[in-house]
């Protein structure tokens, strides 16, 4: 089930929010673990058990951690630290990368014979994973408490607002709000401006820029154009930004209206002046949490050069893999390894001495370079869009279907490149902090947005048949 | 809680959206389910029935999916309200339909594939050659996007689009006689001739008229002229497929007309399997959606028509074979003004399956001509020609 959807919206979200209110505060934590395990079966029930599994295990190596430090039992302590990553690498190891792993043994003669599994991807488990291996190594760090009380620990992991796409919130940071929260009308009204926010990203943005992405990849490599290839890579990249960010608000605004406050994920990386700044700003909680839980253990920056480039290759490495198991994500995360030892070495100097427009347009053209590498799983198809691009193998530079769905996209491009930059929600703000009248059309815009969404929601699910019978 | 006194336009943010999900959750469970939808030509999901091997199969959560989707109340105003945005934005087209000039929407289709159309031409080849001395013909007929050019929306290059598919699709007919529909249905509809539906993605009666003229001029025969025919308006309210697909709901409905000729009601349409309907028409279809199936009963396997006074095969007038999709529905009256007619469409009939190969029916029925009339998008999209084949050599 995804946020964007109706069955989310009508039945899931009423029956969560009613239950979540109506039982005391104490029972909160119980009722959002219920609901969380429900939400994660719902695809693939049998995975339920997987999340109990992960949830028991993370909880008593947190307290077996805890307690070992406390009698000072430093080595014992950090067996169980290794243990409990060991087993949640291995969970995620076996679920997402066993089958990419025994396709690249098989190639291997006399390997060719290695079973497939062809498993289901269990969902959200790279994020949760992330979270409850955040949750041990900060015990470990003594930068938190064990949790206790396994409802609130329970729902920590599970917790439905991000458990499918992100952010990944780490223990530390929600900590105090597990056992204590505020639920008041300004914060639940604040987590629903924001959730519709994200709703319109993704439902109003991310799903019409990628229905025009496909239809401009669909196009035969002989019928496509220069012109046309590029408008679907820009739309690509509009896309799996407004996708990804738009999810996140909605995890955020859910967050916020069952009174927990998330870390923003996404801050405008599409206004970026270099590909280093577009990295602190591209889904923040998961740079936050390489840098500290990979980049920082292997050293940093605090070594000699060499071992400091071998750290950024590694999370770079790991960065890549771990969007998907596939080796174009690996190129990817490679690819902009090579990109920020560039700008460290001399470009960055550059950058910043030069106009912002140049900047601006060498991120951007880099960055969806990057998406390229990222859409396309197979690498041979990605290459034939890429001559596309530059003109090998095409019919023409333009042709007048470009320019027809050029002009009747220019109001909604011009939309997205607004939705881009921090200008709209700056002016929101600016409006809404001066005069009521701003406030009570934002309140009413956000209830047309709301219905707006439903609308191309129902209607991406209508489907006339012709000849039903067939 | 907090005491401080609440904005007021907190209150109708967080009221709007409780208000809309459990309104709309309340109203779709309380409101009786509907089970078909005539807009979509398909039936709806009804509340899905729960059990543990539904659930861990994944059934039942797609089935709860789906009826949140068919059940949901208002289902058409939201549909609606999406194509008001995407044209307010500018658009011009909405679910790859085309708001089009002077209340014209058209389904279009810019990079078909062809693999379809090799195929189904191929097949026909074979066919052609395996008939042997009885004459085939194919006649292709266009899609409104190939045939409503000068009414597509500004910018689109209709014409070269639709010229460049036609000429690909037809790429391997080779030597099969082909009867040319497409150029004097879109010289006519350029002339602002109403030859295809506004809102459907058939040719009108009028359309069907000159298709049926160009078919009897390559026979080498007289066809009727238009004032031998009493044109009759049977519905004035035809919304057709287009226009469901669309969902531009402000778009004015279509006008349906019959072309009646002295004895066309002492014609027997015989649906094998079927009803036998006396006259070609199927007038309780005008009471619903799908109007356009009133013309021979709509989409049948096989049907027969011929004089009612006598049987089939009777001899006293030439059998003609038409192999067709639905675009032959309205030609066949025509037709049947001067030949018995022997109706198969291959989306239905199974060849081989408790029925005649196509070959075999050709020589049961003594066919003196065979014509295979499709539409482009029939040809693309459908390799249902194949089975022309079947049982052959």
């Amino acid at each position: 089930m995804v946020f964007s959807s109706l069955e989310f919206l009508l039945l899931y979200l009423t029956v969560t929010l009613l239950l979540y209110f109506i039982v005391p505060f104490k029972a909160r934590n119980i009722v959002l673990l219920a609901v969380s395990l429900i939400f994660y079966g719902w695809g693939e029930p049998i995975y339920m058990f997987l999340m109990v599994f992960t949830i028991i295990v993370d909880y008593i190596f947190g307290l077996l951690v805890e307690n070992n430090l406390k009698k000072q039992n430093k080595k014992s302590a950090k067996l169980c630290l290794i243990l409990a990553v060991v087993i949640n690498l291995a969970i995620l190891g076996f679920f997402k990368y066993y089958d990419f792993f025994v396709t690249n043994l098989r190639l291997i003669p006399g390997l060719s014979g290695l079973p497939l599994l062809g498993l289901e991807l269990p969902i959200g488990i790279s994020f949760y994973t992330f979270q409850a291996l955040s949750y041990v190594i900060d015990v470990y760090r003594l930068d938190t408490r064990a949790q206790h009380n396994i409802a609130a620990f329970g729902a920590y992991v599970t917790l439905y607002p991000q458990l499918i796409a992100g952010p990944i919130v780490r223990y530390k940071d929600v900590d105090d709000q597990l056992t204590e929260r505020e639920h008041s009308i300004p914060l639940f009204a604040e987590g629903t401006r924001t959730f519709i926010a994200g709703m319109c990203k993704k439902v109003l943005f991310a799903n019409t820029a990628g229905q025009l992405w496909e239809y401009f990849r669909d196009i035969p490599a002989d019928e496509r154009t220069v012109v046309g290839a590029w408008i679907g890579m820009i739309c690509y990249s509009f896309q799996i930004y407004f996708d990804f960010s738009g999810y996140s608000d909605m995890a955020i605004g859910l967050g916020k209206m069952i009174g927990f406050r998330f870390l923003e994920n996404f801050n405008y990386p599409y206004i970026s002046k270099s590909i280093t700044e577009f990295w602190r700003r591209w889904h923040i909680s998961l740079g936050t949490w390489f840098r500290e839980y990979v980049y920082i253990p292997l050293g940093g920056n605090r070594c000699s050069k060499l071992i400091n480039i071998r750290n950024i290759f590694v999370v770079w490495f790991l960065t890549g893999f771990w969007h998907g198991a596939s080796w174009n994500y690996i190129l990817w995360g490679l690819y902009y390894f090579a990109l920020l030892m560039i700008e460290k070495l001399f470009l960055l100097k550059l950058l910043e001495r030069a106009p912002v427009v140049v900047s601006r347009i060498y991120t951007l053209f880099f960055v969806l370079f990057g998406w390229l590498l990222f859409v396309f799983e197979d690498l041979s198809a990605g290459m034939v869009y890429l001559g596309s691009m530059f003109g090998v193998g095409v019919v023409g530079f333009a042709n007048g279907l470009d320019v027809y769905n050029l002009v009747r996209n220019l109001v909604f491009f011009a939309i997205l490149v607004l939705a881009s930059t921090p200008l709209p929600k700056k002016l929101y703000y600016r409006l809404t902090e001066k005069y009521a009248a701003a406030r009570g059309i934002a309140a009413v815009g956000s209830i047309a947005a709301t219905l707006v969404c439903i609308a191309y929601l129902v209607d991406s699910s209508y489907n006339p048949f012709l000849y039903f019978r067939f | 809680m907090n005491t401080r006194k609440y904005r007021l336009s907190d209150i109708i943010t967080v009221l709007g959206l409780l208000v809309i999900i459990y309104g709309f959750a309340i109203a779709m469970l309380l409101l009786p389910d509907k089970e078909y939808s005539e807009e979509e030509n398909r039936y709806l999901q009804t509340v899905p029935q729960f059990s543990l091997e539904a659930l861990t199969s994944g059934e039942f959560t797609a089935d709860v999916a789906s009826y949140c989707t068919d059940q949901m109340p208002l289902r058409n105003l939201f549909v609606g309200t999406k194509a008001v945005s995407e044209t307010v934005l500018g658009k011009q087209e909405n679910n790859s339909v085309l708001l089009g000039i002077d209340g014209h929407i058209i389904a279009k289709e810019d990079h078909p594939n062809y693999a379809a159309a090799d195929k189904n031409l191929a097949a026909v080849t074979a066919f052609d050659e395996a008939l042997g001395d009885i004459p085939l013909h194919l006649a292709v007929a266009g899609r409104s996007q190939d045939v409503l050019t000068s009414y597509s929306p500004a910018l689109y290059p209709a014409k070269k689009i639709s010229d460049t598919t036609f000429v690909r699709a037809l790429e391997s007919a080779g030597d099969i006689s082909q009867i040319d529909l497409l150029t004097p249905l879109r010289e006519y509809a350029d002339a602002g001739e109403y030859v295809y539906y506004r809102t459907d993605h058939h040719w009108t009666t009028l359309g069907a008229y000159y298709a049926y003229r160009e078919i009897m001029e390559t026979y080498g025969m007289e066809p009727y002229p238009r004032e031998y025919f009493t044109r009759e308006t049977m519905s004035e309210e035809f919304y057709g497929t287009t226009w469901s697909k669309a969902g531009m709901k402000w778009i004015r409905p279509d006008t349906m007309e019959f072309f009646r000729f002295a004895g066309d009601g002492t014609l027997t349409c015989e649906i094998v399997g079927g009803d036998t309907l006396e006259g070609m028409y199927d007038l309780s279809y005008l009471e619903k959606k799908d109007k356009y199936s009133a013309f021979i009963g709509g989409n049948n396997a096989r049907v027969r028509i011929y004089p009612s006074d006598r049987s089939p095969l009777a001899g006293e007038r030439e059998t003609l074979l038409l192999i067709k999709d639905s675009f032959g529905h309205s030609v066949a009256p025509f037709l049947a003004a001067h030949f018995d007619l022997e109706i198969i469409d291959l989306r239905y009939y199974k060849p081989l399956v408790g029925n005649p190969s196509m070959l075999e029916l050709v020589k049961e029925v003594g066919a003196d001509h065979v014509l295979i009339l499709y539409n482009l998008d029939s040809l693309l999209n459908s390799d249902n020609l194949v089975s022309l084949t079947l049982g052959m050599e």
